[in-house]
C-alpha cells in the first residue's frame, strides 16, 4: 500500500492490509537533529528526506495560515501585534493576502505528483478561531478580549472564516489534502484555557460555518491543540471537528479513555516523547499502552509532540523499529 | 545596559541572557534533562544537580556579557514541580517530584472525597489533579508516615530563588498551583490543609 493509502484507511476505521502509517506529525527539534548528525545522521536533507532514511511515511504540510511573512512580528514571545480596532484595521494589509493564497498554490503544485501518486500525505494547516486571535493580541490580551473586544474578536474570526474558504476552494482545485487540522493550543496541562461558554460564542460558529464545507470533499478535520483536550472533546465534536492531536501524556491525555468514550473521534500523536530517551522496555511498555487503540482504528500513532533533544540516535533507531513492529500488529491481530 | 534571565522550563534548565525585556533572545548557552528515573516510586529530579547548572549557566552567560550590569533575574516555574527543604539547613530533605508524575493519584482521590468540590474551585480556580502539589505533598506525608515540622514544600522557581537568595518565598501562581492557595483571599486555605495534615508556615 502506499502511505496516503494507509493513512486514509485508517481514518476511515479500516485496516491497511500490511501495516498502520508511521508518520511524525512534527519535524523533530533543531536541538534534537543537532544531536543527530553529530551521532551519524547525514547533514543536509530536507524534511522529507528525512522521514525516507528512517523509514517512515512522510506526511508533509501546506501551510495555510492568514498572516504573510511580511506581518509585523511581535516584540517578543506572545505580545501584542494589535491593541484595538484601529490596529487591526493597520495589520490587516498583511493579513488574508493574495500573496499567501499564491503561495499555498505554489506548495501545492509541487507536491501534487506525489501526493497523487500517494507517495506522501498532506495535511492542511489552517489557523483556528482560538489561536488565530491570540496571535494578533498576545497571549494576556487575548484573555480580556473575550470581554473587552467581543465585537472585534467576532469579526476577526469571521474575516478568518472568509479566508480559510479561500484556502479552501483554491487549494482543493489543485490538491486534496488527507486531512485538515487548525492550530489552537488551547489547554494546558490541566485542561481547557477557555470555558465551553467562551468556546460556544466566540469558536463554534465558525468551526460550523467552514468545517462542512471541508467535509463535502471527504476530508477529516482535526484540531491540533497542546495540553490536556479531554473535558473539550465534546465540544469539539459539537462543532464539527472529527479528530484531535497530539494528545500529550505528560499533560495526563488517555487516550484509551478517548477510544472508550468516544470510540467515532479520531486521534492523532500519543506516543509518549518523554520515554523516547529511556530504555527499550519503556519505549515498548509506552506502544503496548497504546496498542488496543492502535487496533481499534481511527487512531494515527505518533510522537505526542516534537521528539526532544534528550533522544539519542540509537535510540530512535530503535523507537522506529519498535514502531514498525507495533504498526504491523495492530492490523494482524484481532481488535 | 543588560538584563539576565535565567529560566528552568518545564523539563530542562536554559540560562539566556537578554539585552532588554523585549528583545530577542541570545540563543541558549544549557539545555540539559535531569530527569531521573532510577529512583523507585517515580521520576525525580536532583535538585543538587539542577542547582548546579543553574549556577554554571549562569557564570557562563555572566563571563560572556563583560560591559553589561546583571540588572535582574526573573525564574519561571517548572508547573507543579516541587520539592521539600529543610528550614533550618537550607538542604533539600526530598528530590523534585515531577508536575507531571502520577504517583498521586490515589492522594488527589482522597482530597475530592473530603472537599467541596465547587467551593475549592470557587477558590483556586482549579480541580484537583494529582499534578498539584498538595496532592505530592500529601503522597510524600502517606509515604514517609511523618514529615519533620521544618521542612517546606517549594515549587521548582521558588526553590532557585532559595538557592539564589536564601529567602523562602512563593509567587501568588505558583502557590495557586499547590491547590491550596485562596486566590479570593490572598491567604492558604488553611482548612483544606488541616484535612490532609499539613499546616501553612
Amino acid at each position: 500500500m502506499t502511505p496516503r493509502e494507509r493513512f486514509l484507511k485508517v481514518l476511515n476505521f479500516e485496516k491497511p492490509n500490511d501495516r498502520l502509517p508511521m508518520v511524525e506529525w512534527a519535524p523533530w527539534w533543531n536541538k534534537t537533529i543537532e544531536r543527530w548528525n553529530n551521532e551519524g545522521l547525514p547533514t543536509g536533507m530536507t524534511w522529507e528526506e528525512s522521514l525516507r532514511y528512517f523509514g517512515l511515511d512522510p506526511l508533509l504540510m501546506i501551510n495555510g495560515s492568514a498572516i504573510s511573512p511580511e506581518c509585523p512580528r511581535p516584540s517578543s514571545h506572545g505580545a501584542p501585534i494589535i491593541t484595538d480596532e484601529k490596529s487591526y484595521e493597520e495589520i490587516k494589509q498583511y493579513l488574508y493576502t493574495d500573496s499567501i493564497i499564491d503561495n499555498i498554490k505554489r506548495a501545492a503544485m509541487g507536491l501534487k505528483e506525489k501526493h497523487d501518486k500517494g507517495e506522501i500525505i498532506i495535511r492542511l494547516w489552517l489557523d483556528g478561531y482560538f489561536w488565530f486571535p491570540r496571535t494578533l493580541f498576545g497571549i494576556e490580551n487575548h484573555f480580556y478580549a473575550f470581554y473587552d473586544y467581543p465585537e472585534l474578536m467576532y469579526r476577526i474570526n469571521n474575516d478568518l472564516t472568509e479566508f480559510n474558504i479561500r484556502v479552501i476552494e483554491e487549494l482543493f482545485s489543485i490538491l486534496i489534502p488527507d486531512m485538515v487540522g487548525f492550530a489552537e493550543d488551547m489547554s494546558y496541562n490541566h485542561g481547557p484555557m477557555l470555558s465551553y461558554k467562551l468556546f460556544k460564542e466566540f469558536l463554534t460558529p465558525y468551526y460550523q460555518r467552514i468545517i462542512p464545507l471541508i467535509k463535502k470533499y471527504g476530508v477529516k478535520v482535526f484540531v491540533d491543540s497542546d495540553g490536556d483536550i479531554t473535558r473539550m472533546i465534546p465540544w469539539l465534536k459539537e462543532a464539527g471537528v472529527e479528530g484531535v492531536y497530539p494528545l500529550e501524556r505528560q499533560a495526563g491525555v488517555d487516550i484509551l479513555r478517548i477510544r472508550r468514550e468516544y470510540p467515532e473521534f479520531l486521534m492523532m500523536g500519543g506516543y509518549d516523547k518523554m520515554v523516547m530517551s529511556k530504555s527499550e522496555k519503556e519505549m515498548r511498555a509506552e506502544f503496548e499502552r497504546l496498542l488496543p487503540v492502535m487496533k481499534s482504528g481511527g487512531y494515527i500513532p505518533s510522537v505526542d509532540h516534537q521528539t526532544p533533544p534528550e533522544v539519542s540516535l540509537d535510540n530512535y533507531r530503535m523507537y522506529v523499529i519498535l514502531f514498525r513492529e507495533y504498526a504491523e500488529r495492530a492490523v494482524r491481530e484481532d481488535g | 545596559m543588560d538584563k539576565k534571565l535565567a529560566i528552568i522550563h518545564t523539563t530542562h534548565v536554559t540560562i539566556e541572557p537578554l539585552k532588554n525585556l523585549a528583545a530577542e533572545f541570545i540563543p541558549e548557552v544549557k539545555v540539559i534533562n535531569f530527569l531521573d528515573d532510577s529512583i523507585e516510586d517515580g521520576d525525580y529530579y536532583d535538585p543538587e544537580e539542577i542547582w548546579q547548572s543553574v549556577q554554571q549557566g549562569m557564570a557562563k552567560v555572566l563571563s560572556s556579557a563583560e560591559g553589561y550590569n546583571l540588572v535582574a533575574i526573573g525564574i519561571t516555574s517548572m508547573a507543579e514541580t516541587g520539592l521539600l527543604v529543610n528550614l533550618e539547613d537550607g538542604s533539600p530533605y526530598t528530590p523534585f517530584i515531577p508536575w507531571f508524575d502520577m504517583r498521586a493519584m490515589e492522594q488527589t482521590r482522597f482530597i475530592e472525597a473530603n472537599i467541596d468540590q465547587l467551593e475549592v474551585f470557587s477558590k483556586t480556580g482549579l480541580r484537583a489533579s494529582y499534578k498539584h502539589g498538595l496532592p505530592k505533598l500529601v503522597w510524600l506525608l502517606h509515604k514517609k508516615g511523618k514529615l519533620p515540622c521544618n521542612v517546606k514544600w517549594l515549587s521548582a522557581a521558588d526553590y532557585i530563588a532559595f538557592k539564589l537568595t536564601r529567602a523562602v518565598a512563593t509567587d501568588y501562581t505558583l502557590a495557586a498551583r499547590t491547590f491550596a492557595y485562596d486566590l479570593k483571599n490572598n491567604a492558604w486555605n488553611v482548612e483544606l490543609l488541616e484535612i490532609v495534615g499539613a499546616k501553612a508556615i
